[in-house]
């Protein structure tokens, strides 16, 4: 063991300056005698000098040994150091709720940017909340609406102005029957016009100029047409269209929105009934309410252009006959065929009913020259038509008939009077033999107080 | 409520600090840090005269722990997070002059901590002794924890202003 000597304070001040300046640490010598302060100092300053460098190098894990104030003031800064690094660990974990306190304009700049973390996360969570309650809604709401274009019987049309797109729903397109494109169409008047029968193409001119008045508020302006639209079949079916603009503040439409309906067979069904009221089961010739209804239009019209009508009045000879002999059906075949026959000889704008039983009913109109020259021509046609042999299925059958005729406006202005004197001159015919024909006379006929009373 | 049942005369009941507005209608909750001190240095002197140093330490963290549970009751009770109570911690402590509080290093589920209390109430600024003074403290910060988390911790001063340090540093283990 080396010997102990006492250091001089320059040998001191050496080993104290190289502690606190030199890079490298000094070794004590252990020679040295009294100087356990000095490798005290050297232990704290030792300590300090390996928790500076760990600082400088952003170590904060140094386990600072030693005590008294210098120490004592690092270590509070380590615990300064260390706290902000659990700090920053918070609002890493989105905590930015926590306050700096006691750490001069760090803990200013520290929190104004954590409680600015803090609000802009809370806006966005609101904002992310509302934009969720938002698409739900918005979502329910695409729902309904696609379950009640599934679920209705009538076609849903949406149709924007600006971007000119047509929206249809799929049981739009079945119900139009367009030879169109389906996905993606462009609305254009011009061609949608185009399927439209001319007759219908005033109601489609209205659509398209609906314009005041048709705000979306309580249903109102809404407008209900019927149209006829041509399908891909090249045949018009009919189209009942709820049809609704929405105006924009300017009150131009922007938007027109609505259903269709096939009416086709609604209207077929209408019409089906409605023939079946006004036409004669048997023959399809007008029955005595449509007959009526075409004397009084005749009537207007010859009054109007100051011309006349000529009525003729039918009962066939023989048709007893051929009931007996044959039938009923029989019978009802011969109405058919006579139908057929006095039909054909017949212009379209002329008139034949049938009233039941063999009597058939002529109005004439819209001829050129004198009421007894056009009367004379239709009988003498009917005549040579009649004439020949009817067939009637079973057999062929010659039968004959009779008329009375009367004149309007001449014998009379009334439709019931005239048709009155007719069956008088008819009757007047039967009785003086068959295939005869009558004209109302006034002066005979209208004397006449035995007169059978006619339907 | 105070009352003497098993012959005890102050067992412990907030109602004890007294109502501050009525008592002291001039001073209101106004002390000084030495008189508080003067109080907790003198009772620590007679115990440890008649019951020794290891009893008074023990007596004191025991006294800090029941102050701590009543503490956490009356203004931290509403935290049911770790942020909101560390905020609050934080505050409150700072609110009654306390100290400064901060955590210095905490797992996530706050198993180990360590925490440190500057300009602490009861050793700051004293003169340097061999060992740490603020087992009050301990017990303290122990009955806040046990409070907040329902399990109990051991708490031990690591560094105070009484061994020469600034700041006085506390770990704070779950015993398991
Ligand atoms: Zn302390």
């Amino acid at each position: 063991m080396p010997r102990k000597k006492r250091p001089d304070i320059e040998e001191i001040l050496k080993l104290v300056y190289e502690m606190m300046l030199s890079p490298k640490f000094p070794t004590i010598p252990e020679e040295l005698e009294g100087v356990e302060r000095l490798v005290e100092i050297a232990g704290y300053v030792q300590a300090f000098r390996d928790g500076a460098y760990g600082f400088a190098h952003g170590d904060l894990s140094c386990d600072l040994k030693g005590r008294g104030f210098l120490i004592g003031c690092f270590k509070e800064l380590q615990a300064n150091l260390r706290h902000l690094t659990w700090f920053a660990k918070r609002v890493a974990s989105g905590d930015y709720d926590q306050q700096i306190e006691f750490m001069g304009d760090f803990s200013e700049y520290f929190n104004r940017m954590s409680r600015d973390f803090y609000e802009a996360l809370k806006s966005l969570r609101e904002s992310e909340s509302n934009l969720l309650k938002i698409t739900k809604e918005l979502h329910k709401s695409e729902e309904r609406w696609q379950l009640a274009i599934a679920c209705t019987q009538d076609g849903v049309y949406d149709i924007d102005l600006n971007t000119k797109k047509a929206f249809f729903s799929p049981r739009a397109w079945e119900i139009l029957r367009l030879p169109l494109v389906r996905s993606d169409i462009d609305y254009d008047p011009v061609t949608w016009g185009s399927f439209i029968h001319s007759d219908d193409l005033e109601k489609w001119a209205e659509v398209l100029n609906m314009s005041s008045g048709t705000k979306l508020t309580n249903g109102q302006g809404k407008h209900y047409f019927e149209f006829r639209v041509m399908a891909g079949d090249e045949k018009y079916r009919w189209l009942g269209v709820h049809h609704m603009a929405i105006v924009n503040a300017e009150d131009v439409p922007r938007r027109y929105v609505g259903t269709i309906e096939d009416i086709q067979e609604m209207r077929e069904h209408d019409e089906e009934i409605r023939k079946q009221a006004t036409l004669d089961q048997l023959t399809k010739l007008p029955n005595r309410y449509l007959y009526k209804d075409r004397l009084l239009q005749n009537m207007v019209m010859a009054k109007r252009n100051v011309t006349s009508l000529v009525l003729i009045l039918w009962d066939l000879d023989g048709f007893k006959w051929v009931n007996d002999t044959y039938g009923h059906l029989a019978g009802d075949r011969l109405l058919v065929v006579v139908a057929e026959l006095m039909r054909a000889s017949l212009r379209e704008t002329d008139t034949l009913a049938r009233f039941g039983g063999d009597e058939f009913v002529m109005l004439i109109t819209s001829y050129r020259g004198h009421e007894e020259e056009v009367a004379n021509l239709t009988i003498s046609r009917i005549f040579n038509t009649l004439c020949e042999p009817l067939d009637i299925g079973v057999e062929k059958v010659k039968i004959g008939a009779s008329c009375g005729i009367s004149f309007f406006p001449r014998h009379t202005n009334d439709g019931e009077i005239l048709f009155n004197m007719a069956d008088k001159a008819l009757y007047e015919a039967k009785k003086t033999g068959k295939n005869k024909a009558v004209v109302w006379d006034s002066g005979k006929l209208g004397q006449q107080k035995t007169k059978p009373k006619r339907k | 409520m105070i009352s003497a049942t098993d012959g005890r005369k102050y067992e412990f009941s907030w109602d004890l600090l007294g109502d501050l507005a009525i008592g002291r209608p001039n001073l209101g909750n106004q002390t000084r840090v030495e008189v508080y001190r003067l109080m907790q240095f003198t009772f620590r002197d007679v115990l440890e005269s008649k019951f020794g140093a290891e009893m008074t330490d023990e007596i004191f963290f025991q006294a800090g722990a029941v102050a701590g549970k009543e503490f956490y009751s009356h203004f931290l009770a509403e935290a049911k997070d770790v942020g909101t109570f560390v905020k609050l911690l934080q505050s409150t402590f700072k609110e009654y002059g306390i100290g400064i509080f901060r955590i210095e290093a905490a797992d996530d589920d706050m198993k180990n901590l360590v925490v440190t209390v500057a300009e602490d109430l009861d050793c700051s600024g004293l003169p340097e002794l061999e060992y740490e003074v603020c087992t009050y403290d301990e017990g303290f910060i122990a009955g806040i924890m046990e409070s907040f988390t329902g399990r109990f911790y051991d708490v031990k001063e690591i560094d105070c202003w009484c061994t020469g340090d600034r700041t006085c540093r506390f770990t704070v283990d779950l015993v398991e």
